[in-house]
C-alpha cells in the first residue's frame, strides 16, 4: 500500500493526472473515458463513465509509481471484469498500434543490412511477435474462464502463474531487440530511424511491465480474494 | 595496519626469495605463495591481499594477453597488480598492471615499487573489458548453433557450470539473453558462417 509519493486521489482533476504523468492518456483510453473533459475531477468522471473511482485511482498510481501496491481488498467482481477489459484492451494496443509501428522500422533497418542479415533479423523479430500474441492469447483463454467463473458465481478463479511468467521471457526479447538496434546493426543504418524504433520499443516495454504490475499486484490477489468471499 | 600481499610464482626458489624480501618490510605481511592463476582464484578469497603480485610467464602464454586479466580473473579487479618481470613482455599485457617489479631489483626498489603501484592503482581503478573472451566467443558460437548448455560442456570438457557462467557472461557483455537474440549477434559479427544458418 505504502508508497514513497503522494498518490493520486479523487479530488485530482484529469487534467492534473496527464500534466504529472501524459502516459497516464493511455490508461483514459483503456478505460474507455474520452478526451476533452473539461475541468471534470477523477470522481466526477468515474460517475459518468459509471467507473469504480477506487480502482481507477489504483492503476493511475501502479501506472506511475513502480513501489506502489494497491490494498485490493474492497474490489468487487465488476471491478475484476474492468480489469481484464483493461489488460484485453491493452494487449489489442500492443498489437495492432505498437507493433506495426516497431516491425516496420525494423524492416526498414534490416533493408539497410546484408542480405542473411537481413532475413535473420526480420525472423527473430516475427519469432518475437508470434509469441507475444500466442501468450496474449493464453492469456486472454485465461480471462475466459475467469469471466466465466464469476458469472456463475463461485469456484476457482486465478490466472495461471506460467501466463504471468511468461511476460519477463517478452521482456527479455525486447532488450535484446534494444540492444541489437543499439550496438550491433551496421553503421549504414540510419541513426534517426533506429531512434525512432528504440523509443517506441521503450515505451511499450514500459508499458508492459505497468500491464505486468496490474496483474500481479491487482488482478491476482483480486481474484484471491474472490475466492476467499465465494468460499465463505 | 599492514598491507597484505599475495605472491603467485611457479618457481619455490623466486617464491621464498620475494616472501622474505616483502616480509623484511614493516608496511607489507605476505598472506601466501601460490605457483599457479588457478590457485591464486582459489585462494584469493581466504588470503584477500590488497595486493597480488603475478610472475607474467603465467599470464603470457597461449596469445591470452589480448584479453584483459581482469575479464580473465575477476577476482583481482578490486586489488593491486604488479607484474613481476624476467625478462621481456608483451607491451599489451605491461599496460594492465598497476605497477611490475624485476626479477633483479633490490630489496628497496622493490618494496618502493610496490608502494608506486598502490598509489597507482588508487588514481586509475582497474577498467573491465566488454569485450568477449576467446572462450566465451567459442560458447556463443556453439549456442547460436543451437546446441543445449549440457552438449556444449560435453564438446568442450568443461562443466555445464562453467558454460552456464560464460552464458552470464556474455549475456552481460552483449546485452543479449535469448539464444535467438545472440543468433542475431553471432551473425551480425561474422562470428558464424552464413551457410550454417537455417532459416
Amino acid at each position: 500500500m505504502a508508497s514513497q509519493h503522494p498518490l493520486f486521489t479523487g479530488s485530482y482533476t484529469l487534467a492534473d493526472l496527464i500534466e504529472a504523468n501524459y502516459k497516464l492518456l493511455s490508461v483514459l483510453s483503456r478505460m474507455d473515458v474520452q478526451l476533452s473533459f473539461g475541468d471534470v475531477s477523477v470522481e466526477q468522471i468515474c460517475r459518468r463513465y459509471n467507473l469504480s473511482a477506487e480502482l481507477f485511482l489504483m492503476i493511475c498510481n501502479i501506472s506511475t509509481y513502480s513501489d506502489y501496491r494497491p490494498d485490493v481488498g474492497g474490489l468487487s467482481d465488476d471491478d475484476i471484469r474492468r480489469i481484464m477489459r483493461y489488460l484485453r484492451l491493452s494487449h489489442s494496443y500492443y498489437v495492432n498500434v505498437s507493433m506495426p509501428k516497431i516491425r516496420s522500422g525494423v524492416s526498414a533497418l534490416a533493408g539497410d543490412c546484408d542480405d542473411i542479415q537481413e532475413k535473420v533479423l526480420i525472423k527473430f523479430f516475427d519469432d518475437f511477435e508470434s509469441e507475444m500474441k500466442l501468450h496474449f492469447d493464453e492469456e486472454e483463454s485465461a480471462f475466459s474462464v475467469i469471466d466465466g467463473m464469476l458469472s456463475s458465481g463461485g469456484g476457482e478463479a486465478e490466472l495461471p502463474p506460467e501466463v504471468v511468467e511468461a511476460h519477463d521471457d517478452l521482456c527479455d526479447k525486447m532488450d535484446d531487440i534494444k540492444s541489437i538496434i543499439i550496438k550491433y546493426l551496421p553503421e549504414s543504418c540510419p541513426t534517426e530511424l533506429r531512434l525512432e524504433v528504440l523509443m517506441e520499443i521503450y515505451r511499450l516495454r514500459e508499458d508492459i511491465r505497468t500491464h505486468i504490475l496490474i496483474e500481479s499486484r491487482m488482478l491476482v490477489p483480486a481474484l484471491a480474494g474472490h475466492c476467499g468471499r465465494a468460499e465463505s | 595496519m599492514s598491507a597484505r600481499v599475495m605472491i603467485v610464482v611457479p618457481s619455490p626458489m623466486v617464491g621464498e626469495g620475494l616472501k622474505s624480501i616483502i616480509n623484511g618490510s614493516q608496511d607489507y605481511t605476505v598472506a601466501g605463495v601460490v605457483p599457479d592463476m588457478q590457485s591464486c582464484m582459489e585462494r584469493i578469497p581466504v588470503m584477500v591481499p590488497d595486493i597480488v603480485v603475478i610472475d607474467t610467464v603465467l599470464l603470457a602464454h597461449g596469445g591470452r594477453s589480448s584479453v584483459s586479466i581482469y575479464n580473465a580473473y575477476p577476482e583481482l579487479q578490486p586489488r593491486t597488480v604488479v607484474g613481476l618481470v624476467a625478462g621481456a613482455c608483451d607491451d599489451e599485457l605491461m599496460r594492465q598492471f598497476d605497477g611490475t617489479v624485476n626479477l633483479y631489483d633490490g630489496q628497496m626498489q622493490i618494496l618502493r615499487k610496490l608502494r608506486a603501484a598502490s598509489r597507482n592503482r588508487d588514481v586509475s581503478p582497474h577498467k573491465v573489458n566488454n569485450e568477449i573472451s576467446e572462450r566465451e566467443r567459442e560458447i556463443l558460437v556453439l549456442v547460436a548453433s543451437g546446441m543445449t548448455n549440457k552438449e556444449i560442456a560435453d564438446r568442450l570438457s568443461i562443466s555445464i557450470h562453467t558454460v552456464i557462467a560464460h552464458r552470464k557472461n556474455i549475456s552481460h557483455k552483449t546485452g543479449i539473453k535469448s539464444v535467438a537474440g545472440l543468433t542475431v549477434y553471432a551473425l551480425m559479427n561474422n562470428m558464424i558462417d552464413r551457410n550454417s544458418i537455417d532459416l
